[in-house]
């Protein structure tokens, strides 16, 4: 695998990484699912995946920036998997509406475990590392991943302030605190 | 406001990653990451009901 190679390759994951961000945001927004203190942990994970592949298409791939994401997929799976544990039991009807029949945290946990064993993966193909490709100019289909995912994280960043405010998120939120009347 | 907190830090690593110093985005993660794992322990306080 050559770094051009690795360079798509991370730029497809910030695009899956913000369908994933988009998909919970389509269920806040249509569906008026407000997200949980551990809901948001999670989007704040994936967010924190993205650093990683950003490093990697601006600079070219380097292990250091892997372990990065390595690091954001356990700390995500971790909270993905506390929140799987609280609604594991027969008869509970978990936290928000199920996505083809998994709930959102169920999702989250098979995609940070998933990302785990990618990065490992990629990172078994050594090549990439051997050129410095950091003065070329990235892909535009590179540029465009890394811009919309820091256009979704201005938004979580903002949503999740009008959801809780200036105090800590509740732990079941049912309005947006910021916004006056609710909802 | 903690969440938001840290979307705004990781956004603010997003950024020097793209734009910036290396070494500033790789500090912004780290101290963003440790306060994840801080805000997850705060909220992680229900008892679970099961046995290993």
């Amino acid at each position: 695998m050559t770094a051009r190679t690795a360079i798509l390759l991370n730029a497809l994951a910030l695009y899956g990484l913000a369908a994933v961000l988009l998909m919970g945001f389509g269920f806040q927004v249509m569906r008026r699912e407000l997200p949980c203190p551990l809901c948001l942990l999670q989007r704040v994970a994936f967010v924190a995946l993205a650093v990683g592949p950003i490093l990697n298409i601006r600079f070219g791939p380097r292990p250091r920036h892997y372990a990065m994401s390595l690091l954001a997929a356990v700390v995500g799976f971790g909270i993905a998997l506390r929140q799987v544990m609280l609604h594991i039991m027969p008869g509970d009807p978990g936290y928000g509406t199920a996505i083809f029949g998994l709930h959102y945290y169920s999702w989250a946990a098979i995609i940070f475990a998933a990302a785990i064993a990618l990065i490992a993966i990629v990172m078994l193909f050594e090549r990439q590392f051997e050129i410095m490709i950091a003065a070329q100019r990235p892909p535009a289909f590179a540029v465009a991943a890394v811009w919309l995912m820091i256009v979704i994280t201005a938004a979580n960043a903002a949503a999740t302030f009008l959801e809780c405010g200036l105090d800590v998120c509740p732990d079941n939120p049912v309005r947006y605190e910021m916004l006056q009347g609710g909802r | 406001m903690d969440q938001a907190i840290l979307f705004t830090l990781f956004l603010a690593a997003m950024l020097a990653a793209w734009l910036g110093p290396r070494l500033l985005a790789a500090t912004l993660f780290a101290v963003a990451l440790a306060l994840t794992v801080a805000d997850y322990f705060h909220h992680a306080t229900d008892a679970l009901k099961l046995s290993f």
